[in-house]
């Protein structure tokens, strides 16, 4: 009955030796390595909440962008055709601009062509007048070289002008 | 599988060989109850072999108390029966195999012994290893950011156990109040488990059987019956003296003595389960090993058949006790975290 029978020494060792086990490693081992895997079980554990969200955070922020492109894009769109209008606006505005100043250029144009062409009439009708008097003037030193003739005329026009102030 | 054949041939050769020799040297039969008891139980010195009748073994210190005051010396004093200062080891007798003295009457007392025998110093190679072991691991957290790093090392070689034990077993049984208790039900774990594994390596700082010897198993089913007792709240000991039963199981008080029973018989159970499944592994290897040197008288060829049988069954029962060293330390371990938690009703509560 040997086996059954426990030994004193083997019994004061034991409780030595795991008392001093079990102070050494409950003071400096296991509470330090099972503190470090809570933690780090909790990290996981708010790193995987914190990717979940962070998902979510994306599909949300991916549909706001796709929805900020849009209005973008049909803002682009406006944009664009406000532009186009008013490009078409001023192109047309121009024209019609242009087409009136040309308008009136012309007539502008053909006032001073008419002015011109009178002025040209007058002066040819003075030059006309310069000439016939210098015509008349010589035709009538000409005829006016005698001594008779010129009494003759000279008579002629009293006579007139007796005639006009009578 | 190469590899495996190759083993078990130089196996097979040594034991062959071994037990040639054991044919030499053990004259008219093999002592099976010898060989047995030489094997597992407790020894003042460490046998290591035996070669052609002169055995080599580590003498180990003796420390005594005895009638004329305490006595040190080294157990090889004491060998084949001699005497050293009036202490000497009968041969048979109720004493057998132990230290005595002889008191004024001639009657053979026992002195105090607390020798360092074979299992103490296996005890003591074991406490060592298994304090190097486990704060090399804590070291390893202490100096590395474990948010940002994976274990290396002997952190990543104990990290997945301990992390087992701490979160399936001592947790889960427990309760809200493990941190208290956790260290020590780690430290049952891996003590139990480090010298269930010593004990099945057959050469030196192993093979002892320390967890197969009742004074072991007796002082760990202490342990836990400590820190069941000694932390139960009062609604542990109300269930145990005034439980919620009928008036007349309390007024003749089968309640209470069955509990108080109760009390007791769960660290007995957690003792002799321990103590009975590493003992019968240890008897049931050696008793494998021994087919060899019964069967040494018998004629070469059905030696040699049943050392093939003995060396593969051998292996088998090796790797069984593997097994069994990892199950009855994790039982034990969460045996002894069931009977914490059951001492901390408020579990039940949050059940």
């Amino acid at each position: 009955m040997e086996i059954l029978t426990p030994s004193f020494g083997l019994i004061f060792w034991m409780v030595l030796i795991f008392g001093t086990v079990f102070f050494l490693l409950a003071k400096f081992g296991f509470p330090t390595i099972t503190k470090m895997m809570e933690k780090r079980s909790e990290h996981i554990a708010r790193s995987l909440r914190d990717a979940e969200e962070a998902k979510k955070l994306l599909v949300q922020m991916d549909k706001k962008y796709q929805q900020m492109m849009q209005e973008a894009r049909k803002e682009q769109g406006e944009l664009l055709d406000q532009a186009r209008k008013a490009a078409q606006q001023m192109i047309d505005d121009a024209k019609g601009q242009a087409s009136t100043e040309a308008a009136a250029i012309i007539t502008r144009a053909r006032e001073e062509i008419e002015q011109e062409k009178k002025e040209a009439v007058a002066e040819i009708r003075n030059s006309a007048v310069n000439l016939s008097i210098a015509l008349s003037e010589k035709i009538l030193r000409e005829k006016l070289s005698s001594d008779a003739a010129q009494n003759s005329l000279i008579q002629k026009m009293l006579n007139e002008l007796g005639d006009y102030s009578n | 599988m190469k590899r495996f054949i190759l083993i078990s041939a130089i196996l097979l050769l040594a034991c062959t060989s071994a037990s040639a020799s054991g044919k030499e040297s053990v004259e008219g039969g093999f002592d099976m109850q010898e060989y047995l008891f030489g094997h597992v139980l407790d020894s003042y010195q460490w046998h290591i072999t035996s070669w052609r009748g002169h055995h080599l073994s580590i003498p180990l210190p003796v420390i005594l108390f005895g009638q004329e005051g305490p006595a040190v010396f080294l157990s090889d004093k004491l060998e084949d029966g001699s005497s050293y200062k009036g202490f000497f080891i009968p041969e048979d007798g109720p004493n057998k195999g132990k230290i005595v003295e002889l008191d004024s009457s001639g009657n053979q007392v026992r002195p105090i012994d607390i020798s360092i025998t074979k299992n103490v110093l296996s005890l003591m190679f074991s406490a060592v290893l298994l304090v190097w072991l486990i704060l090399a691991c804590s070291r390893w957290y202490r100096r590395h950011d474990v948010l940002h790093e994976a274990p290396t090392g002997i952190a990543a070689l104990l990290e997945p156990i301990i992390n087992m034990i701490n979160e399936d077993v001592i947790k889960d049984s427990v309760g809200p109040q493990h941190e208290r208790f956790s260290p020590y039900l780690l430290t049952a774990f891996f003590f139990i488990l480090i010298n269930n594994l010593m004990g099945i390596i057959p050469i030196f700082p192993g093979g002892a059987n320390v967890t197969g010897n009742i004074a072991v198993t007796l002082c760990m089913a202490i342990f836990t019956f400590i820190s069941v007792n000694l932390f139960g709240d009062r609604h542990y000991y109300k269930e145990i003296f005034w439980p919620d039963v009928p008036m007349f199981l309390k007024a003749i008080p089968i309640m209470p003595v069955i509990e108080i029973v109760g009390m007791f018989t769960k660290p007995i159970s957690l003792m002799v389960r321990l103590f009975a499944n590493i003992f019968a592994g240890h008897v049931l290897i050696l008793s494998v090993v021994a087919l060899i040197f019964i069967t040494a008288s018998m004629g070469p060829v059905l030696n040699g058949s049943m050392t093939l049988v003995s060396v593969l069954f051998g292996i088998f029962m090796d790797c069984l006790e593997l097994l069994v060293a990892f199950i009855q330390a994790y039982v034990f371990t969460m045996l002894s975290s069931v009977y914490i938690g059951m001492a901390h009703p408020k579990r039940k509560l949050t059940q």
